[in-house]
């Protein structure tokens, strides 16, 4: 394999699979170096399949699937020496522990490097002696965040890593991240349901609906495109129907989430009404509530 | 590959003392009772279970779907399990020929036969095993094993009623050659089989 191109990290085209009851359609997908992208959606909305997907744990039905500009269909065994993934729910054997891990992983990853893990152990405090049965589910994350850490790896994989875990945690497992993506040759790619997490760190928000990519964006430009207006329902029905997104209907009349190009200054002005900030949040359950 | 034996070997180091105790159970029934071939045959079915053990282990933690996260590949996880298994059953065939080189109880141009048709008899226990425990998983795997298991049990019992004559001199001098090479065969077959199995499998 030639050098490794590290502009940019992931690159998904037209990503297909098919299972009884659902389908994962055409996922366009491309994460520069450098950035963090986070992977939004409901449950079931096919995270965890991309995911699955791009580690070729699942077989695609069709699409190409590119890590620093290596096809993995072909290079993937040689690129996950670089890359470090961390699943929901699937762990090391509970007999091992953390001494155990070491003494496997030198024998697994040509890159792996056993003072930075545990450098990473006394960080984050895990014991090295403890068989994993005796670890808590933070515990067990944070070991699985050392071991991703500590081969080299320039991409890290995470599918809802900070799921399951109390806000300390999550934050001191955010703050780590934001580190790794200081060295400009480094990417993250997360999937989770804790929105405000991803907020708080992520340049893209991908959001997949029901098998289907609704958008792929810097976070900025998305924060800047949508607004929430808070008017009466006749309005709204004057407003083009692409620029209205969804629509939630109260006693007072009714909250939308808009396009903020779709409504001009002297719209708000006559209707005596203010746009408010639109949260990735809102823009992901506005999108359930599509008209 | 080295890394994945090595996590198996960890994970069964748990297995060790419940090992050794029913060893030298076994050992002191075969001092006790002038009759060793128990001994030896106990040593290799336990050996050709241990890659199962590992795999109940691996369940568990779900950590095939981790290990595919890591540079190994599927034929990898496979062949593994394939190593491991056969290297304990030659341990146990060295431990066996050792044993009753020391305690002399068998006749000694028995020792090698008997010793390498428990040997053929564990590869082949795992020839047959371990693509079950790959295609259904342990918990499903093992209950496709016992039957399995009971089918030749099943067999000899209807051949005996059926009165069916004992094989000859020269036949039964042949069995543990013939037996080997059924094993061995076995084997290579049931690797490709576990392969090409894995290789569908989605996590």
């Amino acid at each position: 394999m030639e050098s490794m191109n590290y502009d940019v990290a992931l690159e998904i085209k037209g990503l297909s699979k098919n299972y009884d009851g659902f389908k994962l359609e055409s996922i366009d997908l491309t994460l520069p170096g450098g950035c963090i992208m986070g992977l939004v959606g409901e449950n079931g909305a096919g995270k965890t399949t991309t995911i699955k997907a791009i580690l070729d744990l699942i077989h695609k039905d069709a699409g190409e699937i590119k890590i620093f500009n290596h096809d993995t269909s072909v290079h993937l065994k040689d690129l996950k020496e670089n890359i470090g993934v961390v699943l929901d729910e699937s762990f090391f054997p509970e007999a091992l522990n953390a001494t155990g891990v070491d003494g496997i992983m030198k024998n697994v990853y040509k890159t792996w490097n056993s003072k930075e893990y545990h450098e990473w152990g006394a960080k984050f405090d895990l014991p090295l002696k403890k068989t994993f049965k005796d670890y808590s589910r933070g515990m067990k994350m944070k070991h699985a965040i050392a071991v991703a850490l500590s081969h080299d790896s320039k991409l890290l994989i995470l599918d809802e890593a900070t799921s399951g875990l109390d806000p300390m945690v999550r934050d001191e497992i955010l703050d780590v991240f934001l580190e790794f993506i200081q060295d400009p040759t480094h990417s993250i790619f997360i999937s989770s349901h804790i929105i405000s997490d991803l907020e708080k760190i992520c340049d893209y928000i991908a959001f997949i609906h029901k098998g289907k990519l609704v958008f792929s964006e810097p976070k900025d430009e998305l924060l800047d495109k949508y607004g929430i207006i808070k008017c009466s329902d006749d309005f709204i029905d004057t407003l083009p129907k692409d620029k209205v997104i969804g629509v939630r209907k109260n006693n007072f009349g009714v909250e939308a989430l808009v396009m903020r190009d779709g409504i001009s200054k002297a719209m708000l002005q006559e209707e005596k009404m203010t746009m408010d900030k639109a949260t990735i949040e809102d823009i992901m359950l506005y999108y359930h509530k599509r008209r | 590959m080295a890394g994945l034996i090595y996590k198996d070997l960890v994970n069964l180091k748990a297995q060790a003392k419940v090992m050794g105790i029913l060893i030298i159970v076994y050992g002191v029934i075969a001092l006790t009772s002038d009759n060793t071939v128990m001994l030896g045959a106990m040593m290799s079915i336990l050996a050709a279970m241990l890659p199962i053990t590992a795999m109940a282990y691996d369940d568990k933690a779900k950590w095939d779907k981790y290990a595919m996260t890591m540079p190994v590949s599927r034929k990898d996880l496979v062949l593994s399990k394939y190593f491991l298994g056969g290297g304990f059953i030659l341990i146990a065939f060295g431990l066996n020929v050792a044993f009753n080189l020391v305690v002399g109880i068998m006749a000694m141009e028995d020792i090698i036969p008997i010793a390498l048709m428990l040997l053929g008899a564990g590869l082949f226990f795992m020839a047959v095993t371990l693509p079950l425990m790959f295609k259904f998983g342990v918990e499903k795997g093992r209950t496709a094993m016992f039957i399995l298991i009971a089918t030749p049990t099943v067999l000899v019992l209807l051949m005996s009623k059926l009165n069916i004559q004992m094989p000859s001199e020269a036949f039964l001098e042949m069995l543990p050659l013939i037996l080997i090479v059924i094993a061995v065969l076995s084997l290579v077959l049931s690797t490709v089989l576990s392969i090409s199995i894995y290789e569908k499998k989605e996590f």
